[in-house]
């Protein structure tokens, strides 16, 4: 079963800031545990939600705003799709993020449509 | 003249109703359809067993309640892997093997019930609705025993287990927990079904 890690509140040190260094080898660190145990998916970083636009289509009519879709105090600042056998690998995995440590990380899998078809592009060209 | 087997269905499902739950929510990771083949099986008891009960009642009810589960997943179209994993799996061979086994199957049963407890008690569970799906699955209490323990309404228990029990096959809960922060207070809960206020005490650290 595929999960999603998403993680909230947590500050993202930029390139120049004091430990960014320590805080990439980490979340590579991280990420090598999950490929280790063939679980990784997927996953990025999230640009801040001041950068976010929201939009609805409602009779034909395209509605654009600025900002996320709800305003609220928790920061949705990233995530990763891990495949794991059972909630508490994916328990275990979420542990291990460093993000952890700083913020919170919600837990939710991925749920089955049958016929829904979202292959992405290079694996729907090549017809697999 | 056939004699009515309603008192051997029923005696039999009330003292392995939990194992037999147990091995089912195992085999199946679905909770609501673990229970619905359950049903399934006795009502199939009832009509078929007559004169003639089963050598193994246990491992009777139990391939056939296997045989309705994959019945109703088919009938359904949901749940493709299930199916798979049902046929083919690791799984599913503790419950096939029930029909070789005697009083070997209810041994084996036993460690499952363990493993149910486990799974109604996985900390991905609302505290609540943990107790409340132990005392239903392991104790066989119904909703409107636990709800008054609880001292909430019986359709908001019934609610909140099934809630329980969908996020059990939903998202994947194993049986397979080590920390377990509610069993203490489900023996609690237990020792003291006829006094429902001394749920409200501060229960012992677990």
């Amino acid at each position: 079963m595929q999960y999603m890690l998403l993680i909230y509140n947590c500050e993202r040190p930029g390139p120049a800031d004091q430990g960014f260094a320590e805080a990439l080898a980490a979340v590579n660190a991280f990420a090598d545990e999950c490929r280790r145990r063939g679980a990784l998916v997927g996953g990025a970083p999230l640009q801040p939600e001041s950068t976010a636009t929201t939009l609805s289509v409602r009779d034909g009519r395209t509605l654009i705003t600025d900002g996320p879709f709800v305003e609220t105090h928790e920061h949705l600042g990233g995530y990763y799709v891990l495949d794991c056998p059972s909630l508490d690998e994916a328990l275990e995995l979420a542990a291990l993020c460093p993000m952890a440590a700083v913020g919170s990380i919600e837990v939710r899998p991925l749920a089955g449509v049958p016929g829904l078809d979202h292959r992405p592009v290079d694996l729907a060209t090549t017809g697999e | 003249m056939t004699v009515s087997p309603a008192p051997v269905v029923e005696r039999v499902y009330r003292e392995h109703r939990a194992r037999m739950l147990a091995a089912l929510v195992r085999a199946l990771g679905d909770f609501e359809l673990a229970e619905d083949a359950l049903q399934d099986a006795c009502a199939m008891a009832l009509r078929r067993w007559g004169d003639l009960v089963p050598d193994d009642p246990v491992a009777w009810l139990l391939t056939v309640a296997r045989n309705q589960a994959i019945d109703r997943l088919r009938r359904a179209r949901l749940g493709r892997d299930k199916q798979e994993q049902l046929e083919q799996g690791p799984r599913a061979d503790t419950v096939t093997t029930m029909t070789d086994l005697g009083e070997e199957s209810l041994r084996d049963v036993g460690d499952e019930r363990l493993s149910l407890i486990f799974t109604c008690c996985h900390p991905a569970l609302a505290e609540q609705a943990r107790v409340a799906l132990t005392l239903q699955a392991v104790a066989g209490l119904t909703a409107g025993q636990i709800a008054r323990m609880f001292l909430v309404g019986e359709t908001t228990l019934a609610q909140r287990l099934v809630r329980a029990k969908r996020k059990i096959r939903d998202a994947g809960i194993s049986e397979e927990v080590q920390i377990v922060p509610g069993i203490g207070r489900i023996a609690h809960c237990q020792d003291n079904q006829h006094t429902p206020f001394s749920l409200y005490e501060p229960a012992s650290q677990d």
